[in-house]
């Protein structure tokens, strides 16, 4: 298998977030992607939290 | 700090996870980082092997559950919620023996030898901090997104522009390693004087005759503190701030009697908070309101587990760790992005906004009690106060006001509705508890400093209208006028403690324990 590539993560990735979360808290209240954009926004520009995707079988979203 | 390490089922062992950490730790190396911790709350052997591959360390604190699994001989606790467990500091400049912290969790150190950049002021510290979102593991069934592996990590103060996260989370993390870690690891981390009683001054921190007078003129024989401006009520803060005093003074008695009043008055149901207030002229039950008043309850706490410690009586430090824990259950609230410390368990969440006080963040006290009850949440909780405090500053001078509202979608913060927007007997407070923490140059403080000492007044004025910018026609009683002193000395200006009023200034009750509170501050700011 070819490495991933890690990157860190932008704001179009976003649904991927928002849908991976749905993943891991399956019966918790769904997130509205439009309700997630700016505390994503403000996640990614906060300079205090990085967030490391890897594309190995695709983009995330 | 690490956490989330999540990659779906269909696409582990692909190196997926090996290759994120990997580029995280690049990362953090690249910023300066010398340590970098991983939170986990995995049960699973594999899962930690897979992190010891990856190059960490195991560490962790003792777990007395069964079943928690054995790394290298070192118990690593299993994670009960799902927060991990651990969050750390250090600094470079102190002795080996007094900087780092482990709570649970795994570290790992590049090549092995911590790294010390050296850029900030002789002081580079990697303050890290849980970010408080998802907590555990990826073997705990999760499923991820195909082809994705989150791993988030987060940094703070690892530049000098952070100096007040830096002082805040430094203190909360000396408090915390001792206790955290087994067996060998922590006698060798064990500072030369044991954390328990670090803090417990060699001799009297306020003049015995000081102590004598306020125990005299407002505490009455059978533990009330008398608030004598307010018909003669008690709160719980008044309470809070005698057993202080009275643990400080080591008197015991004092201590005891003021404890058993308020545990015998006070207490509510279904938790180990207090109820506020104490109204001996009301009719039938003389404790109306059983919400707490948060500034209380820290401070009882604060009392409780310092005395635990001085007189050796582990049924006071379990009665303050008691109500740490049901302060960070009931009290603390995530506003926007940030933590903040409700003022009372009920009452403050309106539609729109939270209502905080900022005075209620007792500064000084938030070591011992993350000491007490190790949890990620206090960091939080000093990290966005002080934030909070740098951005709810207002009118000319610059200051918090009493009561300030926190727009629940985010946003500037504003004097809350309902209150004066003054700075005036509650936020006198927020300069006091700065200081007494070593954060006597924060702008709030030092905002406070320039107010008090603004030539235009006469005298350091009651309070300030942050609206208008005016101020009260009548001057600050002494009480106040102590913290103005400590303020001004901690903000870099000239002062000495004979220049603080005494508890014969006092015209009240209030008076005279911010009097009090100013001496031990001074004194503890000092040493």
């Amino acid at each position: 298998m070819q490495d991933p590539l890690v990157r860190g993560a932008r704001q179009q990735d976003q649904q991927g977030v928002v849908d991976l979360y749905r993943h891991l808290h399956p019966e918790g209240v769904p997130l509205m992607s439009e309700a997630a954009a700016p505390a994503w926004a403000a996640l990614l520009g906060s300079g205090l939290t990085h967030v490391l995707c890897p594309e190995g079988a695709g983009p995330m979203a | 700090m690490i956490e989330n390490v999540v990659t779906h089922a269909d696409h582990r062992r692909r190196g997926f996870g090996r290759r994120v950490l990997q580029a995280a730790l690049e990362a953090a190396w690249a910023r300066g980082c010398y340590e970098v911790m991983l939170a986990t709350g995995s049960r699973w052997e594999a899962t930690l092997r897979f992190y010891e591959r990856a190059g960490f360390e195991c560490g962790g604190k003792p777990s007395s559950r069964p079943g928690a699994p054995e790394c290298q001989g070192r118990s690593l606790a299993p994670v009960q919620h799902r927060q991990p467990r651990l969050f750390a500091a250090v600094d470079p400049g102190r002795p080996r023996a007094q900087r780092a912290v482990v709570a649970t969790g795994i570290h790992a150190r590049r090549d092995g030898v911590r790294r010390q950049r050296g850029t900030v002021s002789g002081l580079a510290p990697l303050v890290m901090q849980c970010t408080g979102v998802e907590g555990g593991s990826g073997d705990l069934g999760w499923r991820a997104t195909p082809g994705t592996v989150n791993v988030r990590f987060r940094t703070v103060c690892n530049s000098g522009a952070m100096t007040f996260d830096r002082r805040v989370l430094l203190g909360l993390a000396s408090a915390l390693p001792v206790a955290a870690l087994p067996g060998r690891q922590a006698a060798a981390l064990r500072p030369s004087r044991p954390v328990a009683t670090r803090a417990v001054a060699p001799e009297a921190p306020l003049k015995p005759t000081e102590w004598e007078a306020f125990c005299a003129r407002y505490i009455l024989p059978e533990g009330r503190v008398v608030d004598t401006a307010n018909g003669g009520i008690s709160h719980s803060e008044g309470q809070g701030w005698a057993m202080l005093c009275a643990e400080r003074m080591d008197d015991r008695a004092s201590f005891d009697r003021l404890l058993d009043w308020t545990r015998r008055t006070l207490p509510r149901p279904g938790d180990a908070l207090f109820a506020w207030r104490y109204r001996p002229e009301a009719r039938g039950n003389k404790v109306e309101d059983t919400n707490n008043a948060t500034d209380g309850d820290l401070m009882i706490a604060w009392a409780l587990l310092r005395a635990g410690a001085r007189w050796q009586d582990p049924g006071l430090t379990a009665e303050g760790k008691a109500i740490a824990r049901d302060i960070l259950r009931l009290l603390v609230r995530q506003v926007g992005e940030d933590v903040v410390l409700l003022p009372g368990a009920r009452g403050f969440e309106q539609h729109g906004y939270v209502v905080v006080n900022p005075s209620y963040y007792t500064f000084p006290a938030l070591p011992v009690l993350a000491r007490a009850v190790p949890d990620p949440l206090w960091l939080r909780l000093a990290a966005d106060g002080l934030k909070l405090l740098r951005r709810a500053r207002f009118g000319r001078w610059g200051l918090p006001p009493d009561w300030l509202a926190l727009p629940r979608g985010g946003g500037a913060p504003i004097p809350a509705p309902g209150w004066p927007p003054r700075f005036s007997y509650d936020a006198v407070r927020v300069p006091l508890y700065l200081a007494w923490a070593g954060l006597g140059r924060e702008p709030v403080a030092a905002s406070a400093a320039r107010f008090w000492t603004d030539p235009r007044h006469p005298s350091p004025p009651a309070w300030a209208d942050l609206s208008q910018d005016t101020v009260s026609p009548y001057a600050a009683p002494s009480g106040v006028r102590a913290i103005a002193r400590l303020a001004v000395a901690r903000a870099g200006a000239e002062g000495a403690a004979t220049d603080m009023p005494s508890i014969a200034d006092a015209n009240d009750y209030y008076s005279a324990a911010l009097t009090l509170l100013a001496h031990l501050a001074w004194r503890d700011s000092t040493t």
